[in-house]
């Protein structure tokens, strides 16, 4: 990185920083839109399959937009933790989504909703009587497994990771849209010295949200590595949405000379990066798992190793690494801003899949609830898709698009890579 | 041109907007090239050479350990059953881990375009190699036979009429650490040879002048010469990245893909990776904190520089709690009896006193590293980073020992006692890593000057731009 001359600044309230109003425009198609895709497809997959599906359909939504709303917030703290340099033109994008963990929280209510139905709609083991029976689960395991999968435990755990979320993703974004008015240095040094100890608090409570929203669908089964896997998953779809993000704000007309192709040649370098960290990740814990080959643990993949499941496992090592692997690999692409943003929104597509088959084999429907059951999931995930991205625009808004009173601004625009 | 910065200048410090100096006092090019060849060049210290004649007594006391264990057999150690894996395995991993502080500078550092890496990188490095050179001797005495050790390289023998078990990780291991160490030592090298012209050309003896010659593979400093290297170097990067990652994982493997309760667990990989890379900077911080001050590189490698190291042994060290805390949840969470009970047996059964010095020595200390003053007081980082060394051997004590020496049957439960051998062979090991470090310091370029002047250069340019 070299920094020949300082760039011009262009002042904070040029009109390269402000949402551009043809993507204003579409605050309310995107939530009225969004919302209603997200009920119907969450109702159509009640309907046409059952409760258990409809819940589960829902859940993916929910875990899929959860994972960017995270990866993103990482994304920030990161960024902190480390003085980065390069990235803050970018790093509003991701402050942006970070702060949907608010709406998220609303969104989670139907889950912890059917948990207090008590009829083992999406987690089995809200019913336990009915799932040790049919799973011939000894009294003994079963007593003490509960005294951590009970609604209680459960509901107070998920207020917890909320709250800390919450209070994370509030102070970093405060903190920063004050900066765009201000200025201040401090501001800067305040958010270094938090993000430290907010990372901490980040791993522990994602890692634990992946234990209880999604292994605890099959309640009898454990992997240690579940939380880095779901945490992988969520880094790089992180930087796909602001790859993405970007590309739509300056093809719109935002943010044309602050973000170049310097910027997206490191996204997409951190997009191949991650790639394979999530195939590292995934192999991994498949690979001790099968292995071993202890029935505890290997049900949890048999059930993903056959018929339709197998098929999406499979694509998913053609799909979700050796492709995107191989096509983000080359500098050629990393420089061409559209080619990041092709393969952002192809890997986002593929985190989708991820999901699904994270979450979705542990439903009664067999065959991955056939074309019904994938329609209404897809439904349902871009409406929540969709409604968050209304919301975001909102609050873009009232906001810029640049965080254009941080002081390593002009680092950032004219940073080069050698 | 000189750079206004005042001596002593607290480069912890960094104004958001602008970079701290990774040069410290009037430093110029030339004296970078005097401080880094003086290291080499003057008479041996007399702290140096009690140094080395005691570390060169450990290394003879280590290889007549290996004559011994050879001649008599491998009873001469503590491995009995259950605990077939003793000291050696534990001795194999921790150096192995040790050696990944190195190529995570080098290569990790470099692709994340973090500057303050290049004064570390080139003793980092050496360390690197070294504890490679220890971690492989404890394999390769461990087979038994080690005059057969070679069977383990998969070649057709008419001999044998079979090859090596593909599917066992142990041979995974063979390539993944000769891999490393090809790896490692080729960049080692490769950076050096701009240095070692450096040298060459300063050499006033024809000997010296011969040997760098030839090492520095007639280097003239061209540019053609400098865009080939730096093309070479980041192509070397690249390759060198997934290779840090995937020695530990596989050597985690080692254990990971048993069924044996408290082995068996999917954080492994990545757990056994952080931890690495947070063993294999204590012991840099370790050997670089007294070196910096008796080598008087203080202008170089900066308490910035130190710093920087102990967060990212606060980091690490963090994640290598964290893991130790999912897996005792996951362990109750299971409800497998045997997992349980590995775990419990791990905290208060006979081993318990290994256990706690592992948390106290790896979760514990470091988080000390939260407060500014002990991370920029050397005296303190040391003494930490020393507790940090002793917890990071002790995991693979409890990990390898508490896990083998009660499994599944009763019956069959042991308890583990190393023999004097074991003692001998573990601070033997110490006398081959100290030998060659301080081989290392009197024949090669300490510090990687190209690069740091190339970081001097920025700076000058920095404080220039300021000037008008």
């Amino acid at each position: 990185m070299s920094q020949h001359s300082a760039p011009a600044i262009k002042p904070t309230d040029d009109p390269a920083f402000k949402l551009p109003a043809s993507l204003a425009a579409l605050r309310l198609p995107l939530c009225a839109g969004g919302l209603v895709a997200l009920l119907l497809g969450w109702g159509f997959a009640t309907q046409s399959i059952d409760a258990n599906f409809g819940m589960s359909v829902y859940l993916t939504a929910v875990v899929y937009c959860m994972t960017l709303v995270l990866g993103c917030l990482f994304f920030v703290l990161i960024q902190h933790l480390v003085r980065a340099g390069w990235s803050t033109v970018v790093r509003r994008i991701a402050e942006l989504v970070m702060i949907m963990v608010i709406p998220m929280g609303i969104l989670f209510l139907p889950v912890l909703g059917s948990l207090w139905m008590g009829q083992g709609t999406l987690y089995g083991w809200d019913s336990p009587d009915a799932y040790q029976a049919e799973h011939h689960v000894p009294e003994q395991v079963w007593l003490e497994k509960l005294r951590w999968l009970n609604q209680e435990w459960f509901t107070i755990r998920t207020i917890g990771y909320f709250a800390v979320w919450s209070a994370l993703a509030i102070f970093f974004f405060k903190n920063s849209v004050r900066q765009d008015e201000t200025g201040e240095k401090a501001i800067t040094d305040r958010m270094q010295y938090w993000s430290g100890p907010a990372v901490m608090l980040f791993s522990l409570t994602t890692s634990f949200a992946a234990f209880d929203w999604v292994m605890s669908l099959a309640p009898m089964w454990f992997s240690t590595m579940f939380g880095v896997y779901m945490f992988a998953g969520s880094i790089l779809a992180a930087h796909c949405l602001i790859a993405v993000a970007s590309f739509v704000l300056q093809k719109k007309g935002a943010m044309r000379d602050e973000v170049t192709v310097e910027h997206y040649h490191d996204l997409g370098k951190l997009i191949f990066g991650f790639v394979f960290f999530w195939t590292y990740i995934s192999f991994s814990q498949y690979l001790l798992i099968w292995y071993a080959n202890i029935p505890e643990e290997t049900h949890w993949f048999y059930v993903r190793q056959v018929g339709t499941w197998g098929g999406i496992g499979l694509a998913l090592i053609f799909l979700h690494w050796m492709l995107p692997f191989a096509g983000t690999m080359s500098r050629h692409v990393r420089r061409r801003p559209a080619l990041v943003c092709g393969w952002g929104v192809y890997l986002l597509i593929m985190h989708y899949v991820d999901v699904y088959f994270m979450i979705m084999p542990e439903t009664k429907a067999g065959n991955a609830g056939g074309a019904i059951g994938v329609c209404s999931s897809i439904l349902c995930v871009a409406g929540m898709v969709s409604l968050l991205t209304g919301l975001v625009v909102g609050l873009a808004q009232q906001n810029k698009v640049v965080a254009v009173g941080d002081p390593r601004l002009a680092e950032s625009i004219a940073f080069e890579n050698i | 041109m000189s750079l206004a910065i005042p001596n002593g200048l607290d480069n912890t410090v960094e104004q958001p907007g602008e970079r701290a100096p990774l040069v410290l006092g009037d430093t110029t090019y030339h004296d970078i090239t005097e401080t880094v060849c003086q290291v080499a060049e003057r008479k041996p210290s007399k702290s140096w050479v009690i140094g080395f004649l005691i570390s060169f007594a450990l290394l003879q006391w280590l290889g007549i350990c290996i004559l011994y264990l050879i001649y008599t057999g491998v009873g001469v150690w503590g491995n009995r059953s259950p605990v077939f894996w003793g000291w050696p395995i534990v001795n194999f991993v921790f150096w192995v881990g040790i050696g990944h502080a190195g190529t995570l500078i080098s290569a990790i550092l470099f692709l994340f375009r973090q500057e303050w890496r290049t004064s570390i990188n080139r003793a980092a490095e050496a360390m690197t190699i070294f504890a490679v050179v220890c971690a492989g001797t404890f394999p390769g005495i461990h087979v038994g036979r080690a005059w057969l050790a070679f069977w383990l390289a998969p070649y057709p023998s008419l001999n044998l009429w079979m090859w090596p078990q593909f599917r066992s990780p142990l041979l995974w291991d063979v390539f993944a650490v000769s891999t490393y160490g090809t790896v490692s030592l080729l960049f080692w090298y490769m950076g050096m040879v701009p240095d070692l012209a450096t040298f060459r050309d300063r050499s006033t003896n024809k000997w010296r002048r011969m040997a760098y010659g030839l090492l520095s593979l007639g280097w003239s400093g061209s540019s053609r010469h400098w865009m080939r290297y730096e093309k070479a170097y980041a192509l070397l990067a690249a390759f060198a990245a997934p290779l840090v990652l995937s020695v530990h994982t596989i050597v985690s493997f080692d254990f990971a893909v048993s069924q044996v309760p408290g082995w068996h667990t999917t954080i492994f990989p990545p757990y056994f990776v952080a931890g690495a890379i947070f063993s294999g900077f204590a012991m840099v911080l370790t050997l670089m904190v007294p070196a910096r001050k008796m080598l008087g590189l203080e202008k170089l490698i900066t308490i910035r520089h130190l710093d920087n190291m102990c967060k990212i042994i606060l980091a690490t060290g963090s994640i290598v709690g964290l893991a130790y805390g999912t897996e005792f949840f996951i362990a109750w969470y299971s409800q497998v009896q045997e997992e349980k009970f590995a775990f419990t047996n791990r905290a208060f059964g006979p081993y318990w006193w290994a256990y706690w010095t592992m948390v106290t020595c790896n979760v514990i200390s470091p988080q000390l590293f939260w407060f500014k003053k002990f991370r920029t007081t050397p005296w303190i980082i040391v003494l930490i980073c020393i507790f940090v060394n002793i917890g990071m051997w002790f995991e693979r004590f409890v990990i390898v020992v508490t896990s083998l020496s009660r499994d599944y049957l009763p019956s069959a439960w042991a308890y583990f006692s190393p023999t004097w051998v074991d003692w001998s062979m573990l601070i033997g090991s110490f006398g081959l890593f100290f030998t060659l470090f301080l081989l290392f310091c009197r024949l090669m370029p300490v510090i990687n000057m190209a690069e740091t002047k190339a970081t001097l250069a920025k700076q000058y340019h920095m404080s220039s731009d300021e000037d008008h």
